[in-house]
């Protein structure tokens, strides 16, 4: 039987998005075969997950915040006008 | 900050911008962050997440006490990932049933399960993790992770191959792993 730590590649590609169906396909399999097998692919998804993703600068959420207030004002105008 | 006061409740179903304000800059950066590792897609993550916070406003009438502004916008953003994934490139790659399934059901992360992981507020072990990192693996992770690089960019700007850059972010991940284990054992068994 493999090494867990054979499998870290693997489960990173999924979580990434880039693994293929074949790929998949093999790491269903593998959690699968031994319960232990999912704990520890939920114990690298968390780290995955605590550690990835975008972080928007503050300028993007002040401009992104300008957009919805933009947003909310048309539709008080549209209400108005209504 | 208090996300469910019953006066924020109030002014969000009067439709105060104040309160859209507040709850806007409370929630756009997590929400982007949660929705960017679905779609793998920054600026997809970020019009699915502003269509939640319009959606809220627009459904602002039907806003009762005791509603949860949180939950409500996690469940939001993760019903319109999915249907945002559904569409493209999980199609391709997932191609049959039980390979969607399989995604759907363990690779894609819930709103309860994030929100969990959110309240565990373990900003401070992750950061002495990351420091924990040898210094190159640390530069890499840095670049990737806070700044926003793809491997592509990492590799042009540090001038090393992308197989160097995808080894190093899996050790990095692989360390984490085991440095942050016991904490992500402790939140496993208090999650499920």
């Amino acid at each position: 039987m493999m090494q867990k730590s054979d499998k870290d590649e693997l489960i990173l590609k999924v979580l990434d998005g880039v693994a293929t169906p074949d790929e998949i396909q093999a790491l269903a399999r593998w959690m699968e075969t031994d319960p232990s097998n999912e704990v520890y692919f939920n114990q690298l998804k968390k780290a995955w997950n605590l550690t990835s993703g975008p972080i928007p600068s503050e300028e993007r959420v002040e401009h992104e915040l300008g957009n919805y207030m933009k947003y909310i004002r048309s539709k008080r105008r549209k209400f108005l006008l209504g | 900050m208090d996300g469910n006061s019953e006066q924020l409740i109030t002014e969000l179903r009067e439709g105060r911008e104040k309160a859209f304000t507040q709850v806007f800059r409370m929630y756009y950066g997590p929400l982007l962050n949660y929705a960017g590792r679905i779609l793998k897609d920054v600026e997809l993550a970020n019009d699915v997440v502003q269509e939640c916070f319009c959606r809220l406003y627009e459904r602002r009438k039907e806003i009762k006490r005791g509603f949860q502004v949180r939950p409500y916008l996690y469940r939001s953003v993760y019903n319109s990932c999915m249907d945002a994934i559904k569409h493209q490139k999980v199609e391709n790659n997932y191609i049959n049933q039980e390979l969607l399934d399989f995604y759907f059901s363990k690779v894609v992360e819930t709103p309860e399960a994030e929100q969990a992981l959110l309240d565990e507020d373990l900003k401070g072990a992750i950061q002495a993790a990351i420091n924990k990192l040898p210094e190159r693996c640390r530069e890499i992770f840095v670049l990737s992770k806070v700044d926003g690089l793809s491997n592509k960019q990492i590799a042009e700007q540090l001038n090393i191959s992308m197989k160097t850059v995808e080894a190093q972010m899996t050790t990095a991940f692989v360390r984490l792993r085991k440095e942050l284990g016991w904490l992500l054992c402790f939140i496993f068994i208090q999650n499920f």
